[in-house]
């Protein structure tokens, strides 16, 4: 039987709700309690079908229209003009965040520049091994990874684990490309890192590898997905890894690891 | 106004009809305004809905006072036995229809904290806020709510 508290435990795992400690905590009591990991396997087969079967209703237009007659300022604007630079970004971010946690993401990313976002992208990159904390979540377990990442988009990425293949997952973040956030994968190649960044796919196809600042880059699409690739491993080896990640997020609704 | 399709998606699972959200939003966003001088900053999500999932109750209570009836004591039910909660499999089958059905039908308390989590994808200490509860009784009301789907999940004429 579990108790109580460890079924709490459970939907706090799911929800993403757990830090680290807990987590690890949590995998250990998972694996010595057979009826903990049935409850766990039935919460996440309900997360799974209500995520499959259920649509998220969308405001229809005419609701729209009226609620914009109604003179609305937008809160957004109001926010980030009262308050000085810093705080301004942060306050966009954070709406942002907000709004790119509803279905409107894929809707609301202006085009970008291939050149710039690959700038973007690179700056971003560097930005997270210089603060020494690539990643917001880290976790070797796509399991921890994926469901922090589904709790702050509707569409959370495909995140497969490529471990065995000499790509360890090393964790996500959440990075603000073009006014919307986006979420990255971070993979560990020896002692190098990998940013992967799922932007909704528009416009006419990127696809291709390039050098920039240094930084080996590999872009490519799948489905709706355009990925990026950022790292400074050579790019032979970045191009391995798209072929292995490609190869592993085609494979199936993420069954490696 | 951002968030409108979280204040929507809310109001349409919180009233269970479509035309009735319409109106609850409506009036919601102009709360939200009138309110705007109060908006402290911070999380205009989690602000937008507080004010939406206020706006619902009010309206329910105003129109349809049958919709709110909640069971005394609801949070102390005593929790479903194993033997009821279906196997995994069985959840992993369920349509769209059957879900819908048994979300609409648990208990308020449970409804919209299961609705805030799953539908809107607010963290459990956002949903806190917005309800006005403990983050012990949003974890326990989320399991409740979860648990009470399973083993509606698991009826024979759920399939």
């Amino acid at each position: 039987m579990s108790t109580g508290d460890e079924i709490l435990l459970t939907h706090a795992v799911l929800d993403g709700e757990l830090d680290a400690a807990g987590m690890l905590d949590f995998e250990n009591r998972l694996a010595a309690n057979a009826s903990l990991a049935a409850e766990y396997g039935r919460l996440n087969a309900l997360r799974e079908v209500m995520r499959r079967e259920l649509v998220k209703p969308v405001a229809p237009q005419a609701l729209r229209e009226r609620i914009a007659a109604m003179g609305a300022p937008s809160i957004a604007p109001r926010v980030a003009r009262a308050a000085p630079r810093w705080q301004a970004m942060a306050a966009s971010a954070i709406l942002a965040a907000g709004l790119g946690s509803t279905s409107t993401w894929l809707a609301l990313r202006p085009a970008i520049e291939n050149t710039n976002l690959a700038g973007t992208l690179v700056a971003d990159h560097k930005r997270g091994l210089l603060s020494g904390a690539p990643a917001d979540v880290a976790s070797s377990d796509r399991h921890t990874v994926k469901p922090w990442f589904a709790t702050r988009f509707a569409l959370a990425p495909k995140v497969v684990d490529l471990g065995p293949q000499g790509f360890p997952l090393a964790g996500g973040r959440i990075d603000i490309i073009g006014g919307a956030p986006a979420p990255v994968l971070v993979y560990r190649h020896k002692e190098h890192f990998i940013s992967l960044t799922a932007l909704p796919a528009q416009g006419s196809p990127a696809a291709g590898a390039f050098v920039v600042d240094g930084y080996s880059v590999q872009v490519w699409r799948d489905g709706g997905t355009e990925y990026w690739a950022i790292s400074d491993i050579d790019p032979a080896g970045l191009a391995n890894f798209r072929q292995l990640f490609d190869a592993a997020a085609k494979s199936g609704p993420e069954k490696t690891g | 106004m951002p968030h409108l399709d979280d204040a929507y998606a809310l109001a349409r699972w919180l009233s269970g009809n479509s035309s009735d959200a319409e109106d609850i939003v409506q009036e919601a966003c102009l709360r939200a305004l009138r309110g705007l001088d109060r908006y402290a900053g911070g999380n205009a999500r989690a602000w937008l809905l507080a004010i939406t999932r206020n706006t619902t109750f009010t309206w329910l209570a105003r129109n349809r006072p049958k919709a709110l009836v909640i069971t005394e004591d609801v949070e102390n039910l005593i929790p479903a036995d194993d033997a009821a909660t279906p196997e995994e499999a069985v959840i992993a089958k369920a349509g769209a229809a059957a879900i819908e059905l048994a979300i609409a039908s648990l208990p308020p308390p449970f409804k919209e904290t299961l609705v805030l989590r799953d539908i809107n994808g607010l963290s459990y200490r956002e949903i806190a806020e917005i309800t006005g509860v403990p983050l012990g009784t949003v974890m326990s009301r989320l399991a409740r709510a979860r648990g009470l789907l399973m083993v509606a999940l698991g009826r024979p004429e759920a399939k």
